[in-house]
């Protein structure tokens, strides 16, 4: 059986599971958390609101972005390998004549796409209910006109490369969740707000640095609130990024094909 | 069964068992340095850096504000580790049929509840109120005549409200979603998702809405009600109201244990 | 011709030994792997399919070494012993899953897991979630995905396990099946008188090491240390019990005048038999019943496990 076909095969039959599955109405409550807090300062907010700037930058940056991308990527990904080897089904697919690295693509492009389209429809509610909140300052210029654009492209980048990288974890651990709740509570978000070479260790870096780089309207409200910015260049953070996805997935598909399974009776 | 596998016992524990040795010693320093006692540790002796160590203990160190800091901090531990303990317990018992053992046994739903609510709160105790029973203890035992002990007896009292108060949150919050997932790790995200989304929402409602809503996260109220708990005037804090941070936690607590006791009174044993 | 060739092999989990020094050959026809709990025969099983790779020594399927590969993986069908399936999926859908894995179209797919559906007698309940189905149901969807891409080599691990009596019989009729159509099939159980039924090629492994292989009756004569136990039924069983004490054959005799019976061992079976005809002809001792209690699978793997 080819690399391809067999991926098809198993993304077909992820699709459909998880479509029907509980992680599929964990991620979208997780989707819907920007929305709905976007949606209750729009009912609440007065006629001298916050510049859209902040407000965008903290929702769909903090909340989205920071937060809950990452969960759904988590929640979506790391089942990839993982939930075969926690439902004991992974024997069916070790003994079959099939490569065991599109046991990974397959499924992994079936939660990519399920993350994408979750991570892309909460950017864009969220951007849409937002973006006219409030006044306009003066000191704060007008938002470029590509900057949803932009922020769809950030959404995409980090639905990717987190759930690339979750799911090449679920590959050697046990407990893939478990790994992943620290790097996005732990790491990231302590590695990613000290000044220095640090930051370049974590995804966060790279996407702030393709959202804001060439934002500088955003950039500014950015340093405004959380006080430093330390920036890569758009070109450097987008290579950075694909380079992570890539390397996640080819180091889960060596592993997985090597890796024995030892699942209990 | 918990106690036997030591990893996770291990790194969940290691950092506040180190943390409290090091602050007790601290105490212990600070209380032989201001009695001009040269403790026995040193032999006798105490070098230079023993002797630096015990005059910045005499100077900055308060036993009483020790405690306090290192409760508050010991927040996060005493959430992973009932976090960690206790999102498997409901539906680790569900997953395996273990639940169907149980109740083939004369044990009311509500025994099992409560035998695993307190199980948690256990672990979760050891991490949030031990450490500061060690380090008063050590601190009566090292001031002249019990003098720590007498002056300041409610910081005990008040350590423990605020650890209940924290831990029937934390293991409400870890057994409803134990409740609701299949699989532990569901649990376990639950938890950190809840933890996490509440601390970013309050963050957006808070400055762009109305101030009061930064109490929308738990993390600010229990700020809030430490401050209050430890009469810590000063300190900084989100939550301005008090009473609005104690509404909150507990509204959530209740929640979360009627959640989970709904669902486990539910629960059918054959399925 | 062999068709697994394990030669001293081993598998270690950190300090535990699963296997150790394994040299077995097994040929065409139905073999059955035999141990108690603990005995290393999952452990046997998953390195033949491929599952784990071996500590040390060399196993060979069909002329291939089994792990992770995966052109060896179409002539071998594995049915394994964890209750394990893809709950949301009925068993049409679950079968015809693996069959397109295997490499056939949907169509043929399709087709071929209705016929191992029907083979496995699972009539009712097809279009139903597997996660609806009882234990024996389950089972059988579990031969069927191993059945249904006609390999060569059937691996089975605990079979029988959740099936009625009933289903215990079509399964193990279904095996015969297999094996008459030129099948070679690799049966692991704890139901020592349904692997006789089935076979009389048996492995009997106990702590990762092989004990014995061959035929039962072999395998039994072997333990000549072990002497043959004879159970006698007769009127005069008191009379006939000093007469065969006699014997130099006879080590001991037990007598039950209650039920009329009396049991004895004797270190040759052969011998013992011969000169019990001589004496019941001079005699009429009025036997009615004699059989020998040890001459069954369970009795050597007693002896053997000992």
């Amino acid at each position: 059986m080819s690399f391809l076909r067999t991926t098809a095969i198993l993304f077909t039959a992820q699709m459909r599971r998880i479509l029907y599955s509980k992680r599929a109405l964990l991620c979208l409550l997780v989707a819907m958390v920007p929305i709905s807090v976007a949606t209750l300062v729009r009912l609440v907010s007065e006629r001298e609101g916050p510049p859209p700037e902040i407000f965008l930058l903290v929702m769909i940056w903090l909340v989205l972005v920071q937060a809950s991308i990452p969960m759904i990527a988590l929640i979506v990904g790391s089942a990839a390998v993982a939930e075969e080897v926690e439902d004991r089904t992974i024997t069916y697919l070790l003994t079959r004549p099939i490569p065991r690295g599109a046991i990974l693509i397959g499924r992994w492009l079936a939660g990519l796409v399920v993350v994408l389209c979750l991570s892309l429809a909460s950017c864009y509610l969220t951007f849409k209910i937002a973006e006219d909140l409030g006044a306009v300052e003066e000191k704060y210029p007008p938002l470029p006109a590509d900057i949803l654009n932009r922020l769809l492209v950030v959404a995409a980048l980090a639905s990717l490369t987190y759930s690339a990288v979750f799911a090449a974890i679920g590959t050697f651990l046990k407990h893939p969740v478990i790994a992943g709740l620290a790097y996005t509570s732990v790491i990231e978000v302590f590695l990613a707000n000290l000044p220095g070479g640090n930051q370049a260790m974590t995804i966060q870096y790279y996407l702030k640095s393709y959202l804001l780089a060439e934002t500088p309207e955003l950039a500014k409200a950015y340093q405004e609130h959380f006080n430093f910015l330390d920036l890569a260049t758009p070109s450097d953070a987008l290579s950075h990024l694909l380079t992570i996805t890539a390397v996640a997935l080819i180091f889960g598909v060596w592993r997985l094909s090597r890796r024995q399974f030892l699942l209990p009776s | 069964m918990a106690l036997k596998r030591k990893l996770p016992l291990l790194l969940l524990y290691i950092v506040p068992a180190i943390a409290t040795c090091v602050v007790s010693f601290l105490v212990y320093l600070k209380f032989a340095a201001e009695e001009a006692v040269i403790p026995e540790a040193f032999g006798g002796q105490m070098g230079f850096a023993a002797q630096m160590i015990a005059r910045q203990a005499t100077t900055h160190l308060e036993a009483r504000m020790q405690i306090i800091t290192f409760h508050a901090n010991m927040n996060m531990f005493s959430l992973l580790c009932v976090a960690w303990y206790g999102s498997g317990l409901f539906c680790d018992d569900r997953r395996s049929g273990a639940f169907q053992l149980y109740f083939s046994r004369p044990l009311s739903r509500m025994n099992y509840f409560l035998g695993k609510a307190l199980c948690v709160g256990f672990f979760g105790m050891l991490v949030s109120f031990g450490p500061a029973v060690v380090i008063f203890i050590v601190a009566s035992l090292a001031s002249p005549e019990w003098a720590f002990f007498k002056q300041e007896w409610d910081i005990l009292l008040r350590a423990l409200a605020f650890s209940v108060t924290w831990l029937a949150l934390v293991c409400g919050l870890t057994l409803f979603a134990s409740s609701m997932a299949s699989r532990k790790s569901f649990a376990l995200l639950g938890v950190f998702c809840f933890m996490g989304f509440s601390v970013a929402v309050a963050q957006v409602l808070g400055p762009f809405v109305d101030s009061r809503l930064y109490a929308t996260s738990i993390l600010f109220d229990m700020q809030a009600i430490a401050h209050q708990i430890f009469e810590r005037e000063g300190s900084w804090r989100m939550v301005q109201e008090p009473w609005l941070a104690w509404t909150v936690i507990w509204s959530f607590t209740g929640l979360f244990f009627s959640g989970a006791a709904l669902r486990l009174a539910r629960l059918r044993i054959v399925e | 011709m062999s068709l697994l060739v394990a030669q001293e092999l081993g598998r270690r989990y950190g300090q535990v030994a699963g296997l150790t020094d394994l040299s077995v050959t097994i040929g065409p026809g139905v073999t059955g792997l035999i141990g108690p709990n603990g005995a290393g025969k999952p452990t046997f099983l998953k390195l033949i399919v491929g599952e784990l790779r071996p500590s040390r020594g060399s196993l060979s399927v069909l002329g291939e070494k089994p792990f992770a590969n995966r052109e060896l993986f179409r002539r071998i069908g594995f049915a394994p012993q964890q209750d394990a399936f893809y709950g949301h999926l009925n068993a049409v859908g679950m079968v015809q899953l693996l069959l397109r894995l295997s490499g056939y179209s949907t169509h043929e797919a399709k087709q071929r897991a209705g016929k191992a559906l029907d083979r496995v007698r699972l009539e009712e309940g097809r279009e139903r979630p597997i996660k609806t189905y009882s234990k024996g149901m389950r089972q059988r969807v579990k031969l069927a995905q191993a059945i249904a891409h006609d390999p060569e080599l059937l691996v089975l691990d605990e079979p029988l396990t959740g099936l009625d009596p009933l289903g215990r019989r079509d399964v193990l009729r279904l095996l015969q099946e297999l094996a008459d159509d030129g099948k070679t099939i690799l049966v692991s159980s704890h139901v020592l008188h349904e692997v006789e039924s089935l076979t009389s090629d048996i492995l009997l492994i106990h702590r990762g090491r092989l004990l014995a292989q061959g035929q039962v009756r072999d395998i039994r004569k072997l333990l000549s240390q072990y002497p043959s136990r004879v159970a006698i039924t007769a009127r005069r069983s008191r009379d006939l019990g000093q007469a065969l004490l006699s014997f130099d054959e006879v080590r001991a005799c037990r007598i039950d005048p209650v039920r009329s019976s009396l049991e004895l061992e004797t270190v040759d079976l052969d011998r013992f038999l011969a000169r019990m005809a001589e004496i019941c002809a001079a005699e009429s001792y009025g036997v009615s019943l004699m059989k020998s209690m040890d001459e069954g699978l369970e009795a050597v793997f007693d002896y053997l496990v000992e």
